[in-house]
């Protein structure tokens, strides 16, 4: 029942913005920003290239509004048009090569996932930190199809089907590369 | 050495994590774990990683400021509406470019393919000069004939 509503006032957002009217369209940016920064943030790594984005993701759903068919639902079709914008970004490996270098603490900091989990210690909240630098920097260098999945999996929640639909690729590719970015991930951090 | 769980695989484990599994299958490993120290930590540490990425990702999320998205959004949409070459772009909508493109595409190849028939023979009305007779001594006459202008050439040298 709740879904039905949720898609009754889905589809009376999109036909107010093919109408072109602008209060609709500060609903729909209110309602997909924090959804769509967070895929953007994800891929990219960077807030204010993730602002960027989500930007130009807003402008060209203003634009193509009318072509807009819901098959996916709105909420998949702003998915997908952030996740092509990420993949096209054009400024996106300078400034992943100036994030992945922002780090000012050493590498070789070893055994950090047995970092005990004994409260507020300083040197626990520390290796905490550094595990927590060693990952991002790590997701960051990620390929690109790799991170997607595991973005879209980890921070959207998207189950393996859903992944595959958006991507346009097997269920079974969904798995081998969330195993793959697991496995990568875990390597950079372990002894 | 890598210690390797002997009946589950790291895939697998990562597919009960992520609930891809069946209820039934799931409650299987659920057990498992319990008494495999191998998978166990194995879940805790994809946990773990999720766990670290969803709270940094957050973190960061929340130190951008959301508030003008909106209100930039729209002036930028305004400001490319406004665009004079955009109206123009538009106005041309790309499926009378790509008509446009097809029809000069299709005159160039047949101005190319027609130039011999219809160009050539236009530069050339009629001969150039008739020569009915010729006086004097005459040492030589050669005579030229091309098919397709039917230029007749006439050479002589006078002794």
């Amino acid at each position: 029942m709740a879904s039905n509503i949720d898609n009754i006032e889905e589809n009376d957002l999109v036909s107010r913005l093919k109408q072109g009217q602008e209060w609709a369209f500060n609903i729909l940016v209110n309602k997909y920003q924090n959804m769509l920064l967070k895929i953007a943030y994800g891929i990219t790594l960077d807030r204010e290239e993730s602002l960027e984005i989500v930007q130009d993701v807003f402008v060209s759903v203003h634009k193509n509004i009318k072509n807009f068919r819901q098959d996916a639902g709105l909420s998949g079709w702003l998915r997908k048009i952030t996740i092509n914008t990420c993949l096209n970004w054009k400024r996106k490996w300078e400034r992943r090569f100036r994030w992945s270098h922002q780090s000012i603490e050493p590498k070789d900091e070893n055994k950090l996932l047995r970092a005990k989990k004994d409260g507020n210690n300083p040197e626990t909240l520390y290796r905490e930190k550094q595990i927590e630098l060693l990952v991002m920097e790590n997701i960051g260098k990620l390929p690109e199809k790799i991170r997607v999945v595991f973005v879209l999996n980890t921070l959207e929640g998207l189950s393996y089907d859903e992944i595959a639909q958006h991507m346009n690729i097997k269920r079974g590719t969904v798995s081998s590369r969330l195993h793959h970015a697991r496995k990568i991930l875990l390597e950079s951090i372990k002894d | 050495m890598k210690k390797a769980c002997k009946i589950y695989d790291e895939k697998t484990i990562g597919k009960f994590v992520d609930n891809e599994l069946s209820s039934e299958k799931s409650k299987t490993i659920s057990e498992h774990i319990e008494t495999c120290p191998i998978c166990d930590s194995i879940t805790a540490k994809y946990n773990h990683l999720s766990n670290i990425f969803v709270q940094s990702t957050s973190k960061q999320l929340d130190k951008i400021d959301t508030d003008l998205l909106g209100q930039n959004v729209l002036e930028q949409i305004k400001r490319e509406e406004n665009n004079f070459f955009k109206k123009v772009f538009d106005y041309f909508s790309p499926k009378l470019y790509l008509k446009i493109a097809s029809i000069v595409a299709i005159m160039i190849i047949s101005l190319t393919y027609f130039q011999e028939r219809l160009i050539r023979p236009l530069d050339i009305i009629g001969p150039s000069a008739i020569v009915n007779s010729v006086d004097g001594n005459v040492s030589s006459v050669m005579i030229f004939e091309t098919k397709k202008s039917k230029h007749t050439i006439i050479w002589f040298s006078e002794a």
